[in-house]
């Protein structure tokens, strides 16, 4: 822009030297006319603030001194004398020469320079400007950096941003908010405002600003970066920035709140030690006890999020990985399981000592180990991709033994399971995905005939759904035939000629021993072995499986296995003297159970607005010992639908730790497994989607009855 | 079902009732005062329960009721000796309850016979063989075949 | 919809090329040359999104101009940029008093024009 303006620049500085002379000729008769002083202390003003732009610096740097001394003059700090105007007229025609010449790069001539010296040392000599109480900013360049430059690995800051507006910072048409749209530019930004001052409506003004908002703000920018956001405003806001420790991938854990609250001078630390030996989460602590506000406590929790996830995020970044053997891991996670024992038991030692500053101990102790414990199961996840393409193969060189065209879709490869749970999902998974090929999908003769595409799909899905993940095999071939299931149950022997069935409990007959369904039987699905076996071992992980099918459109099998085997969030119940864990997953709610909800001879029982069934533990458990008064009922939801579980008492949430009973206690129904509570001793963890089944059977007892 | 011989070795006694049983030590990881057993429900008859043993959870048995006795009562001064054993081809560690545990004996090969003399309510299958300590007949139980399950069939694939 | 800004100076090549750099990047300009005349262009039909001005301007300076600016109601919220130089410390805070929202200090670069501009006036 230079050159184009050059010219301009040029002639507006000639007429103004010439309007300088003017000026200055007058002054020498009228050294008091302030209004002359001013004039010529704006010339130069002009001058001196443009020559820069346009590439005159030399005639910039010369005006400096000049400009100075003629503002210690309008401000009344020196006198206008006979000296000065001499000096300022010399200087006016200095400034026309170097406006003129256009090598800018040139020296200074001798002539110059000592003029410079002159008006350097007649500024020095001025009166200095009277001190303002508040000083100034010191004027910045006002960059707005943009925004962090694609550094390669850069380290990431956190910075603590306390930014309290002046209460009338609209009226210098600043927009608040954008200061935090350029802040979020920078990096990964949270802000929570602190609406506390903000009066009630009527005494409300809409015009000021009440807010102040506490940001967290991680960045590869410097602090200078981050000032720079707030350059026009920090003069009249309240304004704190703090550097956090750096993070990098390895540091320790996440901030403590408490730590967090001291650091940013809300808490002091003896208020945190009381606040800590009262056993129960600090922060409810604190805002009770009024040491903070709840905006002070809000903001902290955000920071502490915040950095919990930027750290998560560092350390993501080019993922490096590892190879561990599976052994270690599942040692780790025994010694993990071990762990949350041991910690149990502590928890409950403590808690019969009532030593405060022990109990303070264990539950620290008891986050850190859940957090260990969720870092050492998630380390055992896997995405059950791995075990979805050896099934290509399976399905490759069955299909060409079979003489049929097969497509296997798979979907959700990528969700994720426990190690052990897929390598126990393998074999059932290939006797499902063998019989839909065998049993399921008609030959391409059969499939023309039927106007479909001669080539078949077997479609793999597995995906997510809470605490579970539900597999599922299903195909587009004939669909399964009830009446050749049911016929050969009788043959069997399972069924009796006269049982009315369900046509789901008819499809579930091809899980029983000894069924098959073939018309001849073939190598590939065996002897009728297989489907039972493919129940046996999903439930003996825990797990449903479920049958569909539509003639003539093909059938899916449904497995729902738990994500992990090892442990789980579960509620420890107690029925008479013996103790249960439901997992926590499951559970919806508790109450109170009246005995006109469980007396009333409909074992129904109302929650919400619907009825539901109910079992009692006890009697399901046959637990010896008369019911007591006062119990309880837990509501568990399994399939959708929901039951209530009569128990005696709700303990409390228990981190279980799965043991499995074995397989001497295959019988057992309703128990998918056992743990050790803090005490040492075994309590059984229930199955609910077993208990859950039984409903249909009791009830129509119950009609019966 | 074929019984299996007794080999010659060292033995650990106990009692069940007035009977005198004995087991290989080296199937005998530890033997524990009766500690707190949880009962599990729906269970076979003569699997009392499980207990926390080292961490882990392992199946308490007893074999009075595998004989068809009354149950061994678990608060007076019973025990329970840990061991190893096959389980449908697995490796497995059960506690079986015992009235009382005596002592650790060598059993030479002149001292087991091979028919046992007992009475009626053992079943001959559970019997490894008899042996004669110190002028007491003691029987050597096949824990395997004692603890094993009956009748499988019946009870896979309940639906 | 362009956003319109109105730019005083009494340098009219100060405003010159302030209205040059803002118009290659799509603003629309305005200019005028003091203060007294930068408020006669605040009548009913403008709509500035933002007002540059110099402080030191014969007839009206730039800091009486931003206090009658603030007094009209339209005006009342929009950002003000004084320019302003090195040299002026007090300057940036008798404009801030007035109600400017920022400064731009003399010398500056297009970029540095442009960035202060997008950080009030967007």
């Amino acid at each position: 822009m230079n050159e184009k303006f050059k010219e301009t620049f040029r002639e507006e500085a000639e007429e103004l030297l010439g309007h300088l002379e003017d000026i200055l000729l007058e002054l020498e008769e009228r050294p008091g006319d302030l209004e002359l002083v001013n004039a010529a202390f704006r010339a130069i003003h002009t001058i001196k603030g443009s020559a820069g732009m346009f590439g005159f610096e030399k005639a910039g740097r010369f005006t400096h001194d000049l400009e100075s001394v003629l503002d210690a003059c309008r401000s009344g700090r020196k006198d206008v004398d006979k000296h000065l105007i001499d000096l300022s007229l010399r200087a006016r025609d200095k400034i026309k020469a170097l406006i003129a010449e256009d090598d800018s790069s040139a020296q200074f001539d001798a002539e110059a320079l000592a003029l410079m010296e002159e008006f350097r040392d007649s500024a020095a000599e001025a009166k200095p400007v009277e001190q303002r109480i508040e000083e100034p900013p010191a004027p910045k360049s006002a960059t707005v950096k943009e925004a962090p430059r694609a550094k390669t690995k850069e380290a990431l800051r956190s910075y603590r941003i306390h930014f309290e507006p002046a209460r009338d910072v609209f009226h210098n048409g600043t927009r608040v908010l954008k200061l935090f749209d350029e802040l979020a530019a920078l990096g990964q930004l949270s802000s929570i405002p602190d609406v506390s001052r903000v009066p009630p409506l009527e005494s409300l003004d809409p015009e000021s600003c009440y807010v102040s908002w506490n940001s967290i703000l991680t960045t590869s920018a410097d602090i200078d970066a981050v000032k720079d956001v707030f350059i026009f405003v920090e003069s009249d806001s309240k304004l704190r920035i703090d550097q956090l420790d750096t993070i990098d991938g390895d540091d320790s854990g996440p901030r403590k709140l408490g730590e967090i609250l001291v650091d940013r001078g809300v808490v002091k630390p003896e208020d945190l030690g009381e606040a800590l030996r009262s056993q129960r989460r600090l922060g409810e602590v604190l805002v009770e006890r009024k040491v903070v506000t709840d905006s002070e406590l809000q903001s902290a929790l955000v920071e502490q999020a915040h950095l919990k996830q930027a750290q998560e995020r560092q350390s993501e970044g080019p993922s490096s990985s590892i190879r561990v053997s599976s052994d270690k891991l599942d040692q780790l996670v025994d010694l993990v399981g071990e762990l949350v024992t041991m910690q149990a038991r502590l928890l409950r030692t403590s808690t019969d000592i009532a030593d405060t500053g022990l109990s303070s101990i264990a539950e620290q102790l008891d986050r850190l180990v859940a957090q260990l414990r969720d870092n050492a199961m998630s380390m055992r996840m896997l995405p059950i991709g791995s075990t979805f393409n050896k099934f290509r193969r399976v399905v490759r060189d069955l299909s060409s033994e079979l003489g049929k065209d097969v497509d296997l879709v798979t979907v959700g490869a990528e969700t994720e399971l426990d190690k052990t749970v897929i390598e126990r999902l393998n074999d059932p998974l290939v006797h499902i995905i063998r019989n839909s090929l065998d049993h399921g999908l008609e030959s391409p003769a059969d499939r023309t005939a039927a106007g479909k595409p001669s080539t078949g799909t077997v479609r793999l899905a597995a995906e997510h759904s809470g605490a579970n993940v539900v597999i599922s095999v299903s195909d587009d071939g004939r669909g399964m035939n009830l009446t050749a299931i049911k016929a050969k149950a009788v043959e069997r022997g399972i069924l009796s000629p006269q049982d009315q069935l369900s046509e789901a409990d008819a499809l579930m007959l091809i899980f029983r021993p000894g069924f098959s369904t073939a018309q001849n039987v073939t190598s590939v699905s065996g002897r009728g072995v297989g489907m039972d076996v493919v129940k046996r071992e999903i439930d003996s992980l825990g797990g449903s499986v479920s049958v569909e099918s539509k003639a003539g459109a093909g059938s899916s099998i449904v497995l729902k296995i738990p994500l992990t085997l090892a442990i789980i969030e579960g509620l420890l119940i107690r029925v008479a003297d013996e103790y249960f864990v439901l997992p926590l997953s499951v559970v919806e709610a508790c109450m109170e159970a009246t005995s006109s909800d469980t007396s009333n001879g409909t074992h129904l029982v109302r929650y919400r607005d619907d009825m539901i069934p109910f079992i009692d533990l006890k009697e399901y458990f046959a637990v010896p010992g008369a019911a007591p008064d006062g119990r309880q009922i837990v509501v568990v939801n399994v399939h959708d639908n929901r039951i209530g579980l009569v128990v005696d008492a709700v303990i409390g949430d228990n981190q279980t730790v799965i043991k499995p009973l074995g397989r001497m206690f295959r019988d057992a129904v309703g128990l998918s497994g056992a743990t050790i509570l803090g005490d040492g001793r075994v309590a059984l963890i229930v199955d609910c989607m077993k208990i859950a089944d039984s409903i249909p059977e009791r009830e129509q007892k119950a009609r019966a009855s | 079902m074929a019984t299996r011989r007794a080999e010659p070795g060292r033995y650990l006694s106990f009692t069940l009732g007035d009977e005198a049983f004995a087991v290989p030590v080296e199937s005998v990881e530890v033997v524990l005062e009766t500690p707190l057993v949880t009962r599990v429900p729906n269970a076979e008859s003569h699997l009392r329960g499980v207990i926390n043993f080292r961490g882990s959870v392992i199946p308490i048995v007893d074999p009075r009721l595998r004989f068809g006795g009354d149950p061994i009562g678990l608060e007076e001064g019973s025990s329970v000796i840990v061991l190893q054993m096959h389980y449908e081809g697995d490796d497995v560690v059960v506690g079986m309850l015992a009235d009382g545990v005596r002592e650790v004996v060598d059993v030479g090969a002149s001292e087991i016979e091979n028919a046992p003399k007992m009475g009626a309510r053992e079943s001959l299958e559970y019997v490894a063989g008899v042996a004669r300590i110190g002028g007491e007949f003691v029987v050597i139980l096949d824990v395997e075949t004692t603890f094993a399950r009956l009748a499988p069939a019946e009870c896979a694939g309940v639906v | 919809m362009a956003k319109s800004i109105l730019i005083i100076d009494d340098s009219a090549a100060i405003r010159q090329s302030i209205s040059y750099i803002l118009q290659q990047e799509g603003y629309a300009t305005v200019e005028a040359g003091d203060g007294l005349e930068g408020l006669q262009k605040l009548d009913d039909a403008a709509n500035f999104d933002c007002i540059i001005t110099d402080v030191n301007m014969p007839n009206m300076d730039g800091i009486t101009f931003i206090r009658k600016a603030r007094e009209i109601p339209k005006f009342k919220f929009v950002p003000i940029l004084v320019l302003t130089t090195e040299s002026q410390g007090t300057k940036m805070n008798e404009g801030k008093e007035a109600g400017a929202t920022g400064w731009i200090v003399k010398p500056f670069s297009a970029d540095k024009l442009l960035a202060v501009v997008k950080k009030v006036a967007e």
